[in-house]
């Protein structure tokens, strides 16, 4: 179970988040996270997986404080959090032996075994700046899932991939949350995150504008622009 | 620090991934020294003249007669200082005459070899030393870049593997803390040999009383100076990463020290080269020392204290940095 209290985060002096709360309570959950550029979205989930400090609030799964959990490695947490990173002069392959050394406790075959999953199998031993945006994104999804984390957070990971990429990553990410993997998921497609998640929060301006349990009777779109102040025949 | 061979492995692979970067040391040694040895073999060297012993010694001869008329009269026409003064001199022509050393103005501590042989190596190696410590400079802040601002997004992903902050930020800073100061110890070690090794003749010192000073420990004394300059620019370039975002802020510092190299080699350029004859030698150097000097040559308590200073100041700012890394928000 992930829950998030009251959160807040401010740079200098503009406030990112304000008291931001919700919880997952079910392993195996999709939760989707739309909103406006600047709404907060990667902020919050940088905080989730600790590469950012909130001023205040917690962030626990199972009870315990996120970051130890983490760090005990009672909860796995697997992210892509804004563009992949890696190393140009590395295959892919390379690229994930280098990061999956730094796991004592995965398997020979994980490096491979995800290569396989994003569908980046007959392209491993490519230099990773030979790559198209799809395959590092991909290769980058490939790092999240290489430890079979519990919790998955993905920022926005839709963005700049063909149509047959978005499937198979959507194919990828319901069969991860049937194994129990939670997972919260940023994107401004409405559609995308429509399709695939359990539930969807509308973040605006720092806070969560609306929390949807059922998003497949819901019109999601209508609302987006109706609580962002934006005209669906604009967009 | 259990984590600590993994990461030092991923920052070996890491490294060699990118060696088509860390190769361009090579060029950039190459071309210094090409540089430096066409500018130094093309110094002047004639204008200098070099007394022989026996000039030396009938200098003083008159000098100790005018100074020995002065002590009989010093009452009426000099003060305690030109006894003072005296009494340096009639030491200083003992000495020179016990040792064979030769003289120096110990008064204004200046110009102290200019005019006699016996220094060439001593000369070059200072020399050579002092000019290279600004490509030295360089590659301390490009290494301090290394560490994090390059690395940001990388970072990330060794952020998600399950090893501390502070793992990760040793590891990659002693990596490149140790990259960057290498260089200069190894040219260091391979400059003092060739100091020792040549034929030098010692410095005439005065501290309170005279002493000879070698030229190798002279050159020891101002190398170890650089070897500490270099590893505080690098604390300092690591510490402004910590604080500024990566670009370009971050590339001030190191984009100001190659100004500096470029400004100090040609605003300057004549009077080093000018004075760098082969006998002749000049120190000059942009980056300042804060006190880590010592005119009397060799290791003395001053200098070692001073040592410390910048060692303490230098292992105080990584520190800082690295709880301002823990803090980080990336």
């Amino acid at each position: 179970m992930l829950q998030i209290e009251n959160l807040n985060k401010s740079f200098k002096n503009k406030q990112v988040l304000k008291d931001v709360s919700f919880t997952i309570p079910q392993d195996g959950t999709i939760c989707g996270l739309i909103g406006l550029n600047g709404a907060g979205k990667s902020t919050l989930m940088k905080i989730i997986c600790s590469l950012t400090k909130a001023d205040s609030g917690t962030i626990t799964v199972n009870g315990k404080n996120i970051a130890e959990a983490a760090a005990d490695r009672s909860v796995k947490i697997g992210f892509t959090i804004e563009s992949p990173a890696f190393y140009g002069e590395l295959t892919g392959r390379q690229n994930l032996r280098l990061l999956a050394d730094l796991y004592p406790d995965l398997g020979k075959d994980a490096v491979q075994k995800s290569l396989y999953l994003v569908g980046l199998g007959g392209h491993e031993d490519q230099k990773y700046k030979t790559y198209s945006l799809g395959m590092k994104q991909r290769l980058y999804i490939a790092y999240a899932i290489i430890t079979n984390p519990t919790l998955l957070i993905l920022d926005e990971p839709f963005n700049g991939i063909d149509p047959v990429t978005v499937k198979i990553f959507k194919e990828l990410l319901k069969s991860l949350a049937q194994s129990g993997t939670t997972i919260l998921v940023s994107s401004h497609s409405i559609l995308d995150i429509q399709s695939i998640c359990d539930r969807v929060l509308i973040l605006d301006n720092g806070r969560i504008a609306y929390d949807c349990n059922d998003v497949q009777g819901e019109n999601l779109e209508e609302k987006f622009y109706e609580i962002t102040g934006g005209s669906g025949s604009a967009q | 620090m259990k984590n600590f061979k993994s990461i030092l492995k991923y920052e070996a692979v890491r490294l060699w991934a990118q060696k088509k970067w860390l190769f361009l040391i090579i060029p950039v040694l190459a071309a210094f020294i090409i540089v430096f040895s066409v500018l130094y073999a093309a110094s002047p060297s004639s204008a200098i003249s070099i007394p022989d012993r026996g000039t030396i010694l009938q200098g003083y001869s008159e000098d100790i007669k005018k100074y020995s008329d002065m002590l009989e009269s010093y009452e009426d026409v000099l003060g305690k200082e030109k006894v003072f003064e005296l009494t340096r001199q009639i030491e200083r022509y003992r000495f020179f005459l016990d040792t064979g050393t030769v003289e120096q103005d110990y008064i204004t501590n200046g110009d102290y070899i200019e005019k006699f042989k016996g220094y060439e190596a001593f000369g070059f190696c200072t020399y050579f030393y002092e000019m290279i410590t600004y490509v030295f400079c360089a590659f301390a802040f490009v290494g301090a870049l290394w560490t994090f601002s390059a690395e940001r997004h990388t970072v990330k992903n060794l952020l998600a593997a399950p090893i501390k902050r502070k793992e990760v930020f040793a590891v990659k800073t002693g990596v490149t803390f140790t990259a960057a100061t290498a260089l200069p110890v190894l040219s260091y070690v391979v400059l003092l040999i060739v100091c020792a090794c040549s034929p030098s003749r010692p410095f005439l010192m005065y501290s309170g009383g005279f002493k000879a000073v070698s030229g190798t420990h002279v050159f020891a004394q101002i190398g170890l100076r650089n070897i500490l300059l270099v590893a505080l620019y690098y604390a300092v370039t690591l510490l402004c990463t910590a604080y500024f975002k990566p670009l370009p802020s971050s590339l001030i510092p190191p984009l100001g020290t190659v100004a500096l190299i470029f400004i100090s080699l040609i605003v300057s350029g004549e009077r080093n080269f000018v004075m760098l004859g082969k006998a002749a030698f000049e120190t000059f150097n942009l980056i300042p020392v804060f006190g880590l000097w010592n005119y009397m040559g060799g290791f003395d308590i001053h200098f070692i204290i001073m040592a410390f200073v910048y060692l303490a100041v230098t292992c105080g700012l990584i520190i800082w940095s690295l709880v301002k890394f823990k803090k980080k928000d990336f």
